[in-house]
């Protein structure tokens, strides 16, 4: 069974398409990360396998179950953190766990009240008035408290300080390695998914450009510079590539089984790509193709 | 979903059940007050003063003479005047002053309730994104928006019933005698109906706009405009009107209708004989064109002359006995209406993305 299944998943807001023919098969018990620009569509996915908002075009199946039903039983399985980490503002931090407990099916008190007394948060401070990241590991205590199956979080470390992201990520991985949802977030930051993900969706205005495991991803590209006249191996094409004169850089996609790329004596360099270029390649290539 | 209800919304529901018993309480202490002070001041068992006139004839040497006595130094003639009663009558009116602004206010309760209670009601939820946290909970959309939807609607009702017990003797608060009509929007069934109705439509337009502050202002204006509509549309003809027209045969100047006590008087206008009404531009007309009597007789009769030009008046009114079915119709109209809001509100929740 897929975490989240989607067929041409499409979600219109008036003349804007968020999402379009986007098919994914996103497994089980990994950590996923979805990556894209802001406005590429990663909270509109998420909000769709929430079943916060439903699809205007193809299906979309959480842990093998429409979330559009709006059945309890699939809401008990399955954990949302919106971007802005959604909590009752005026009520204290123990009503909002409180409201939790009495509005889940399964729950998990003690270890919510646990983990939110670790970070040193107060039980009745108001949420109005704690910190961004306060705030951030109140959402998110509440969110693993329901002991879900899967856990979306939408930008879990957006608007943190760089220490308090790099706890959180820690803190999260930890927390998932040990009670072994699935976990799928978002981020706009390449960095904080290349540190936890086993498996990594790109996504730009709305589609999806890849989808696979990272190790999977860095086996099948290369990346090559040197003179234009050497061309492009066989079995490879180009993702994108920056061209100057005589010289260029590409990053390149196996085609089926990969070919081997054997290092030449011309001065060119070749060798399989890291994370960060490979994604930064297709959201150039996405770019460009929508800048022509 | 209880607790929940509870924790967020205990001081609307508080304030419409305790809101509703203070306004009873309120109309039940200004009922014995407006009581107490009439029979005080003896405002029911006035008699007509009996006042001398200052201008009179008497007759002096067999003719008759007018005398002009300001001073009142002769003994002239007695006639009763009301004066007196009138005074006590306004003297209780002022005394009882803040129960009738308490009234005036009670036709406005209603409207506001409904929007400040019911217009943020969800559009408060969907502004600052909480019903994103509610919903990833594991509970139904159904559920969550019925239950908020219900509690306050119940509470509305609650508060309405306590007004609703003592709505009709808090008539006597403006003495206005038998006619129930003149309180209609501010007791009965008709009453209760309209803070449910107020509720319902403001937490659809809310989560219709999903801003509160169209909710709240939206919301009432839309409100304004239905009790308008049906008060001023609908209410005179939920039955026909009981309608009186001067034949052409029977009329005089000196026909006199009366209008049944308690009765809703529509007023007087004017009708041809088949019952289609005539402009009051075509009644002048006809009675400036025809010839005034000479002088020195009797001043011509105008319904005779207006009947000789297929012109008749009409009386039309609603009488006293309707009173209640009127109100149950009414009543009927803005809960069927509630209905319909509040289904509505929730497929608008189940279907929408938050």
């Amino acid at each position: 069974m897929y975490a989240v299944e989607a067929q041409g998943l499409g979600k219109q807001f008036g003349s804007f398409s968020a999402l379009r023919d986007c098919d994914l098969a996103l497994p089980a018990n990994k950590v996923i990360g979805l990556v894209g620009p802001n406005g590429a569509g990663k909270t509109t996915l998420l909000q769709l396998a929430a079943g916060l908002r439903y699809p205007t075009s193809g299906t979309i199946a959480v842990l093998g179950e429409s979330p559009s039903a709006n059945d309890p039983a699939l809401l008990a399985r399955m954990s949302f953190v919106g971007q802005e980490r959604p909590l009752y503002g005026d009520f204290s931090v123990a009503d909002n766990l409180e409201v939790a407990r009495r509005l889940n099916l399964h729950w998990d008190h003690a270890y919510a009240i646990a983990r939110v007394r670790r970070f040193g948060i107060p039980l009745d401070a108001k949420v109005r008035g704690l910190s961004t990241g306060q705030r951030a590991q109140v959402a998110l205590a509440i969110a693993i408290g329901k002991r879900p199956e899967l856990l979306l979080l939408d930008e879990p470390v957006a608007n943190l300080d760089p220490l308090a992201r790099v706890d959180m990520l820690e803190e999260l991985m930890t927390t998932v390695a040990a009670s072994g949802p699935t976990l799928i977030m978002s981020a706009n930051a390449l960095a904080d998914v290349d540190r936890v993900c086993e498996y990594i969706v790109i996504l730009t205005s709305g589609r999806v450009r890849l989808a696979g495991e990272i190790d999977e991803i860095t086996a099948g590209h290369a990346f090559i510079s040197g003179p234009r006249a050497e061309g492009i191996p066989a079995g490879w094409s180009v993702v994108d590539g920056r061209e100057a004169d005589r010289h260029g850089a590409w990053v390149l996609r196996a085609d089926g089984a990969r070919a081997p790329i054997e290092p030449r004596d011309n001065g060119t360099i070749a060798r399989s790509a890291t994370l960060e270029e490979i994604v930064l390649a297709y959201l150039r290539s996405a770019a460009t193709e929508a800048g022509s | 979903m209880t607790w929940l209800v509870w924790r967020q919304h205990r001081y609307e529901l508080l304030g419409l059940a305790l809101g509703g018993i203070l306004i009873a309480l309120a109309l039940v202490f200004g009922v014995a007050f407006a009581t107490a002070t009439r029979e005080q001041l003896g405002v029911d068992r006035c008699q007509p003063e009996m006042v001398p006139v200052q201008t009179f004839f008497v007759v002096v040497d067999g003719r008759w003479v007018l005398v002009s006595d300001p001073e009142r130094r002769l003994e002239a003639p007695r006639f009763p005047s009301n004066a007196n009663c009138v005074a006590l009558a306004v003297e209780a009116g002022n005394r009882v002053q803040p129960f009738r602004w308490l009234l005036v206010a009670l036709f406005f309760v209603p409207a506001f309730t409904g929007a400040f209670v019911g217009g943020p009601l969800f559009s408060r939820e969907f502004e600052r994104g909480t019903l994103r946290f509610a919903w990833a909970q594991g509970v139904t959309r159904m559920r969550w928006s019925a239950a908020k939807l219900g509690a306050l609607l119940l509470a509305g009702l609650l508060g309405a019933l306590a007004v609703l017990l003592v709505g009709s003797p808090a008539r006597a608060i403006n003495g206005s005698g038998p006619n129930a009509y003149a309180n209609f929007d501010i007791e009965g069934p008709a009453f209760v109906s309209y803070v449910l109705f107020a509720i319902a439509l403001c937490a659809f337009v809310g989560t219709m706009s999903r801003r509160i502050i169209t909710g709240v202002f939206v919301g009432l204006l839309l409100f304004g405009a239905a009790r308008l509509g049906v008060m001023y549309e609908l209410r005179p003809i939920f039955q026909p009107p009981v309608t009186v027209v001067y034949a052409a045969n029977e009329v005089d100047r000196w026909t006199r209708f009366t209008m049944p006590e308690g009765a809703w008087d529509f007023g007087i206008d004017f009708v041809d004989h088949e019952g289609q009404q005539v402009s009051s531009a075509r009644v002048n007309q006809v009675l400036r064109s025809e010839p005034q009597s000479p002088p020195g007789e009797m001043a011509r009769d105008d319904r005779k002359v207006l009947a000789a030009n297929d012109v008749f008046q009409r009386v039309r009114y609603q009488p006293a006995d309707r009173y209640d079915l009127f109100q149950w119709i009414e009543a009927t109209i803005f809960v069927v209406l509630s209905g319909v809001l509040v289904a509505g509100t929730l497929l608008l929740l189940r279907k929408r993305d938050a």
